[in-house]
């Protein structure tokens, strides 16, 4: 019984993905990313997922830390889930809720107007949408990497005359390095392919706001083929990181990660 | 000549850690039963647990003092802790773990063995070599006290013995104040100087590993020194001796006096073995079968009744000792101390 539900588990899962290249040729499907469209949103998709993601991993190792370091106090718990809300949201949801936020009707559209700063449908939009969307699965892996470093050894740090960046950048970091390489590739790929926050905070303007996941849906009934060579690309891409986290050992829970000592000596 | 003072109160979960502690130029061992609050006063003198009242110092100066709201970070004390388990920092090699105080300390490498294990990683180290990093980073501190949390619990008991004494002879040889963390009297008595026993929070008893052996101030205390304890109701004798009459109903002669509830301690080695009563000058004999033999190095311990005797194990063969024979275990009167238990 249960060889036959994971047969059906695993053909339902496999068989769209072998579906995408199936269709159409290889050779013939990478010749669709000539096309200006791909082009336009390939350029666009780094450059705003980039940024965004610079800007997660700036702002969100810290903010990490902090929370893993300090394991008691009061409304922890209340943060940690506000910082998780964004994960179980629909992505359509955050869209509405950034528009309400930045949009020009909304809570700070008389500030950033009187500023002369207009964020809808610009890059800046996409950039925040993707950050918004990914920052969680960040926070959430790099809380867990911190969280995962002994707390004997900063306090042996401590007691050996460090302070606080010094335990930060010669003990935490390099112990938290693989968990936070899983967690911000992980944040990346969910970025890259972001779609719900951004069509309705940034549109989907070729060339300007119209990302890779956006432009398989502009794709999708002038040329077929472009959506599937789009797609196809992003199974590669997804796979690729997904391979690199095992070769390099970076998931937490594979058992090749190099950091399986780090926390006890000889228990 | 360096010195440390604390006391402080810290509240841990289910009682408060009261510690009062003068150390001098010399190892101090606080001895409990895990849970009792030792670690918690190391963290306190460490800085990485904050009493809620009391004062730190060390050569004179504060390093908390919760009326004159002094509060050191921990970097900024001078202590050299060896963390339970040596907390040795595994991405970095033994050199660099040791440097992490600041500055290459071949020096330290060099005096505790370790200069050939230099680019290891602590993975790679047994366990009394992890122990000697540990020292040497807590030293490359240059520390005016040591605190030592377990530092023999992560060894095997074959390395365990030299551990001790290389330990022992490294901490005369600093003459830093020390507090040494243990749950094994033997550790204890092997390195330290003075013992103070902790129970939930509060020391109950100081003093040399002997004075504690020989006039423990409670049943725990007796137990954790490992003498035998047998409890009786004394009175004095007209010649000067004191009998006690212990609960099992046997009569026993001390040379201690004491009359009413007493503890009767005497030493294991103090307890010779016979197979019949001899005319020896032994005033107490307890005749009763083996009820097991335990051989410690070249010793063996011998359960009589309600005694140990450690005899050597050369005797133990020549008297072809076998569990269940009923002996004779005599010790005299002048070995038999007698301790008012509270």
């Amino acid at each position: 019984m249960t060889a036959v539900a994971a047969g059906v588990a695993f053909v339902f899962l496999l068989l769209p993905i072998v579906a995408i290249f199936l269709r159409v040729p290889i050779s013939d499907l990478f010749d669709q990313l000539g096309n200006d469209v791909f082009r336009d949103a390939l350029v666009v998709s780094l450059k705003t997922s980039l940024i965004a993601h610079v800007g997660v991993l700036l702002f969100g190792t810290p903010t990490a830390y902090l929370l893993a370091r300090r394991r008691r106090f009061f409304g922890r718990g209340a943060l940690i889930t506000l910082v998780e809300l964004p994960l179980v949201l629909p992505p359509a949801v955050a869209g509405i809720a950034l528009l309400a936020t930045f949009g020009r009707l909304g809570l700070l559209g008389d500030e950033l107007d009187a500023l002369g700063i207009s964020i809808g449908f610009t890059q800046t939009a996409v950039v925040l949408a993707v950050a918004f969307v990914e920052s969680p699965f960040y926070l959430r892996g790099a809380i867990a990497a911190f969280e995962s470093v002994d707390p004997d050894l900063i306090a042996a740090a401590r007691t050996l005359g460090a302070g606080p960046w010094r335990v930060f950048g010669r003990v935490a970091l390099p112990l938290a390095a693989g968990g936070l390489g899983a967690a911000s590739a992980l944040a990346l790929a969910r970025g890259l392919g972001e779609f719900g926050a951004t069509i309705i905070f940034a549109g989907s303007l070729q060339g300007v706001t119209q990302t890779l996941p956006l432009a398989i849906y502009a794709e999708l009934d002038q040329d077929f083929d472009v959506a599937l060579a789009i797609s196809a690309l992003f199974v590669l891409v997804g796979a690729a990181i997904l391979i690199s986290l095992k070769v390099f050992g970076w998931a937490r829970h594979g058992s090749t990660s190099p950091f399986r000592f780090a926390t006890s000596t000889s228990r | 000549m360096g010195s440390a003072r604390l006391d402080i109160t810290v509240p841990v979960r289910d009682f408060d850690v009261e510690v009062a502690l003068g150390v001098g130029a010399e190892t101090v061992a606080l001895v409990g039963p895990s849970g009792a609050g030792k670690t918690t006063v190391l963290q306190a003198v460490a800085g990485l647990a904050r009493p809620s009242q009391g004062r730190i110092s060390s050569n004179g100066t504060l390093w908390f003092d919760s009326r004159g709201r002094v509060d050191l970070r921990p970097e900024q004390r001078a202590v050299g802790y060896v963390l339970q388990e040596y907390a040795l920092f595994p991405h970095l090699s033994v050199e660099k773990n040791v440097a992490f105080a600041g500055g290459e300390r071949r020096d330290l490498l060099e005096r505790l063995g370790i200069a050939g294990l230099a680019k290891a990683r602590p993975s790679e180290l047994s366990g009394g070599e992890r122990q000697r990093v540990a020292l040497a980073r807590a030293l490359a501190r240059r520390p005016e006290l040591l605190l030592l949390d377990e530092p023999m619990a992560a060894l095997d008991p074959h390395t365990r013995g030299r551990v001790r004494a290389e330990l022992r002879t490294l901490l005369r040889e600093l003459a830093l104040p020390a507090i040494l963390v243990t749950h094994d009297f033997v550790d204890a008595a092997a390195v330290a100087d003075r013992i103070a026993v902790l129970v939930e929070g509060r020391i109950v008893q100081t003093g040399t590993a002997e004075e504690l052996i020989a006039a423990p101030s409670s049943r725990f205390v007796a137990e954790l020194a490992g003498g035998n304890l047998l409890t009786g109701n004394a009175r004095l004798r007209v010649d000067g001796l004191t009998e006690v009459v212990l609960d099992s109903g046997l009569e026993i002669l001390s040379a201690d006096e004491a009359t009413g509830p007493v503890g009767v301690v005497v030493h294991p080695w103090e307890i010779s073995i016979a197979r019949a009563e001899t005319g020896d000058s032994a005033q107490n004999h307890v005749r009763a079968p083996i009820e097991s033999i335990v051989p410690v190095g070249n010793r063996r311990r011998v359960r009589v009744g309600p005694l140990t005797a450690e005899i050597t194990a050369v005797s133990a063969e020549r008297l072809g000792l076998k569990e269940g024979e009923i002996v004779v275990a005599a010790f005299k009167a002048t070995a038999t101390r007698l301790t008012a238990l509270s």
